[in-house]
């Protein structure tokens, strides 16, 4: 199962889109900021032709999901900023969370930790916990909310148990967090997103965009796939300099097997 | 000992709600669902909601299995008003649209006219009607091979 999440961040891509989900064998496509209709009319019917079915999602407009025609897919809890699915029998969050231009660290937490209780209601009706959160976040892996307990609960730690943990009596299951894995891999650009408004905080990239599983989803993550994508075919998203020019984003790929 | 309790003439918020709420599937074709769901033991572990007795509005369909989502959800005491109402983020941006993103758009009624004035907002916003009517068209294209689902969400 080939995921793509990409913050298009309303620009005009169709070209870039439909050729990714040709280089990158795609299955599941999501963008973020694809707020046209002209866009997503234009995209869905481009795909459509490929083999594509865009997904409705009222109550979630910031994000479009398409899926191969081939995959089983079922609308769960939907919401502003997130969507939750089920594709193949893979639970799924996308997420688009406010930036932090616009939100408190409290609000940033306390919508990580919503999307968190819809994965666990999706999970206690499907009856498993093969679930993956993607999508922009707006939020680095170290970012409290992503590693709090009251929030999103995603560690480093990819040897995490599948037995839930208790802190202050209150029990909960932890997701693993592959995309640390991606500091090691773009060691001249780590990130999906580049901020050079060099403040009293100096980090110039942010992987904000980013995918989290549940433990039981580890053996099943192709991490050598797992990449930020720089290339569509021999199209470079980015500048000489190396920042993003398609989109203010560059998106993600990963690989279940 | 005891003179004759009275019992206050007002109507508690979530009976507001339900009669406010009448008539919604008919004008939905029975496509769609909107219920008042009180939330209870492990569900009432909403830390935004400040109140003794909660409960959250959610919109389903009996042709979407597992869909849901949720409009408002409040709060009150035993006295019933102030009501607390936390209303979803996209249908708070519609109400408040000046406010700082940062913030949940929260409504603190005094009174029943008052609460009913909310609800008519609430209801009357795009948001809301898109949604609703998303749900229609989800739900008409999927009655052809419907599975009836009874979980509240």
């Amino acid at each position: 199962l080939n995921v793509f999440f990409w913050n298009i961040g309303n620009k005009s891509c169709i070209k870039h889109v439909v050729r990714a989900t040709q280089c990158y064998d795609i299955d599941i496509l999501i963008l973020a900021e694809c707020d046209s209709e002209i866009a997503r009319k234009g995209i869905g019917k481009i795909l459509n032709k490929h083999g594509f079915t865009v997904n409705s999602t009222p109550g979630c407009d910031k994000l479009f999901i398409i899926t191969k025609k081939s995959i089983q897919f079922s609308l769960f809890k939907q919401d502003t900023h997130f969507s939750t699915f089920c594709a193949n029998k893979i639970i799924f969050c996308a997420v688009h969370f406010p930036s932090k231009l616009h939100a408190t660290v409290d609000r940033q937490r306390r919508l990580s930790e919503r999307a968190c209780q819809a994965i666990e209601e999706t999970e206690l009706r499907c009856q498993h916990m093969n679930s993956v959160m993607v999508g922009d976040f707006n939020m680095n892996p170290f970012d409290e909310p992503m590693i709090s307990f009251t929030g999103i609960k995603s560690t480093n730690h990819s040897t995490i148990g599948q037995r839930a943990y208790t802190r202050d009596d209150e029990s909960a299951f932890l997701f693993y967090n592959p995309t640390w894995t991606l500091y090691g891999k773009y060691q001249m650009s780590p990130g999906t997103y580049k901020y050079s408004n060099l403040g009293h905080n100096v980090l110039s990239w942010h992987l904000i965009d980013q995918v989290i599983i549940r433990p039981s989803l580890i053996q099943s993550f192709d991490f050598d796939r797992f990449a930020i994508v720089q290339t569509i075919g021999r199209y470079s998203l980015c500048t000489n300099a190396g920042k993003p020019k398609v989109s203010d984003h560059l998106p993600i790929c990963f690989t279940l097997i | 000992m005891w003179k004759d309790f009275i019992e206050p003439e007002f109507e508690l918020p979530n009976i507001v709600l339900e009669r406010k709420l009448e008539g919604f599937e008919d004008a939905t074709q029975a496509l769609a669902k909107i219920r008042i769901v009180e939330l209870t033991g492990f569900n009432k572990k909403r830390k935004e909601l400040s109140k003794a007795f909660q409960h959250i509005l959610v919109l389903s369909s009996r042709f979407i299995p597992g869909y849901s989502f949720e409009v408002l959800s409040f709060s009150f005491e035993v006295d019933g008003y102030p009501t607390e109402i936390i209303v979803e983020d996209g249908i708070g941006d519609e109400l408040e649209p000046n406010r700082f993103d940062g913030t949940e758009v929260k409504y603190y009624p005094n009174s029943q006219e008052d609460l009913e004035a909310i609800l008519d907002k609430i209801f009357e916003t795009k948001k809301f009607n898109n949604v609703v009517g998303g749900i229609m068209k989800l739900a008409r294209s999927g009655s052809k091979n419907h599975v009836e689902s009874d979980l509240p969400f």
